[in-house]
């Protein structure tokens, strides 16, 4: 179930008016947002649900284990195997093939003639997201930085809770269980504060950045000419990774805004997952500003445990170079993917060399920063988004035929690039200022603007939508 | 990524800065969710009259399984969005429309 659809839109409507309906009767409000959220799950495939419960109940389990250790070295065997077995559903469903084709070709260049059996496994949506709430759960008790959470229930609705269950962002327990945890009798939203007027105008702006903006980039210029690099000259092949890279973020910021405005709608709170990317001054902003909630876990999990920067200049690049690899790894099964995170480590590790990624003064070299960082991106995401690494070759290779005209330099394209961009240097209160003045406006506007921004959007949109680009992360 | 400490509830300083940065809904005005109810009810209401065929054509793909109840809403549905059209609501819509597919066809100088 796509957010921006009929089906979602009637499913939220019923959803949200029996949450609200059961706000005074926690529990069952707690239950319906469960099965709700698995019917939102299971639309896709009945089956990945059971798949979604095996890992509920595993970190559940492991976390009362946890809680009710006191050894230490016994509640370090725990955590080890509660993460391990998470890492091995992951693996198993999303990596097995990878593996296996790296290994047959390693044999085949080796001279080994044998070949290791494929499995055809479905790549179960939102796998990557999930997986990683349950590790934090599990490590966060471990580091006694979360309570145990005693009621199934609340575990069941923090893996499972339907916004941000298959995109994310990445939401952490220590954020999510004390919203819907009972205490002194009491739990869940209040009825009489809910943050409607930031969360309609997240759900507004994400659907306007992945149906006009986000749409319209893949399907008028970008889906093509990575389809056929070969084709274009380099001015059409500019436009198109400017495109990639500003339909990338209106997608899956789009995805953010709305899983946070629905669950704002909802009554609970998450946190930012964008905040303007496109204008960071060095890569190490970048990934301040970019899938905060994934950057952040990395830090928290991968880069901090391996020892961060408190050994010395080496290992601290040694550990930004590890995580930013597994960083790219997580994206998806393939080389690609690695060479991305790599690419991203490196520059990291050049930027705390050098000292590039401290602030500039001028103005000048702050766009001239800007400019730069944005261009590394741009870059690095040919093989984000090349089917192969041959495409990813002729794409880079293509950059060099400067005599051919752009076919798809047109007013309309331009105007979508000039939009993704200008999205980046809106002032940052601007959100919070419109918020403030919608919440001001009567009842009756307030419905009438709703209907008519989202009534635009369905206009000025293409037929059908395509899915979310992080689907299959 | 820098941060020196692994941050805890009580976290370093950059870490508390960075969290309270990434906080969406302070200071945020609150409203009851039944005004939130009228809210998105006037919006469903206003896209449900200006945009019916929208309806009718998420009936059809109802699941066939339902048998008459998917009958019964592809009627209704159809029938609604056949009165709206002739009551000329769905104006503004395909207005808005046609005048974008013309922005998105033009082409200087052709």
């Amino acid at each position: 179930m796509l957010f921006p659809t009929l089906d979602f839109a009637l499913f939220f409507l019923v959803v949200f008016a029996a949450a609200w309906a059961l706000a005074d009767r926690a529990a069952q409000r707690k239950a319906f947002l469960v099965a709700a959220s698995y019917v939102f799950y299971g639309y896709w495939d009945w089956r990945f649900c059971l798949l979604l419960l095996a890992s509920s109940l595993l970190n559940y389990t492991a976390g009362r284990l946890i809680d009710g250790t006191p050894d230490p070295r016994r509640r370090r065997l725990i955590v080890g195997l509660a993460v391990a077995a998470n890492l091995a559903i992951l693996g198993f469903f999303k990596y097995f093939g990878f593996f296996v084709a790296s290994l047959n070709d390693l044999m085949f260049a080796v001279g080994l003639e044998r070949e290791l059996p494929f499995l055809e496994i479905i790549l179960p949506v939102g796998i990557s997201f999930f997986t990683f709430q349950g590790i934090s759960y599990v490590v966060d008790v471990h580091r006694g930085h979360v309570r145990a959470s005693r009621s199934l229930l609340d575990l069941l609705l923090y893996i499972s809770f339907f916004p941000q269950l298959v995109a994310g962002p990445i939401v952490r327990a220590s954020l999510f269980l004390p919203q819907i945890e009972n205490r002194d009798g009491r739990s869940g939203p209040r009825p009489d504060r809910v943050l409607a007027a930031t969360g309609l105008l997240l759900i507004t702006v994400g659907l306007f950045k992945k149906v006009i903006l986000a749409n319209y980039l893949a399907t008028e210029m970008v889906d093509e000419v990575f389809f056929d690099p070969y084709f274009y000259g380099s001015l059409d092949l500019v436009l198109a990774i400017w495109g990639y890279t500003l339909q990338i973020y209106c997608d899956f910021s789009a995805y953010s805004d709305i899983a946070i405005g629905v669950a704002a709608l909802l009554g609970y709170r998450f946190q930012r997952n964008f905040d303007q990317p496109y204008r960071s001054q060095s890569v190490r902003e970048f990934w301040r500003r970019w899938h905060i909630s994934l950057s952040t876990w990395l830090r928290d999990y991968v880069y901090v445990p391996l020892g961060g920067n408190r050994a010395g200049p080496g290992k601290t690049q040694r550990n930004l170079m590890a995580t930013m690899v597994l960083g790219g790894l997580w994206h998806g099964a393939a080389w690609n993917f690695v060479l991305w995170g790599a690419l991203h480590g490196l520059a990291m590790v050049a930027e705390h060399r050098f000292g590039w990624d401290r602030p500039a003064r001028a103005w000048w070299r702050q766009a001239l920063a800007i400019v730069l960082v944005f261009h590394f991106v741009c870059l690095t995401f040919i093989l984000f988004r090349a089917e192969t690494m041959e495409i990813a070759g002729a794409y880079f290779a293509g950059f060099l035929r400067v005599d051919q005209p752009a076919e798809f330099l047109t007013p309309f394209i331009a105007g979508l690039l000039i939009i993704g961009l200008a999205l980046h240097f809106i002032p940052r209160g601007t959100g919070d200022f419109v918020a403030r003045g919608f919440a001001r406006l009567p009842m009756p506007v307030q419905g009438a603007a709703v209907g008519v921004a989202i009534l635009a959007i369905d206009a000025w949109g293409p037929d059908g939508v395509a899915p979310f680009i992080y689907f299959q992360f | 990524m820098t941060d020196p400490k692994p941050p805890g509830p009580a976290g370093t300083a950059p870490f508390r800065r960075h969290a309270a940065e990434l906080d969406l809904f302070a200071g945020q005005a609150t409203m009851p969710a039944a005004r939130l109810v009228g809210i998105l009810a006037i919006a469903a209401g206003l896209a449900a009259l200006v945009n019916a065929e929208a309806l009718s054509v998420w009936a059809i793909d109802l699941p066939l399984w339902l048998g008459p109840v998917r009958t019964g809403i592809v009627a209704a549905t159809q029938a609604w969005a056949d009165a709206t059209a002739a009551a000329g609501l769905h104006t503004p819509y395909d207005a808005a429309r046609d005048l974008f597919r013309q922005f998105q066809d033009w082409r200087p100088g052709e």
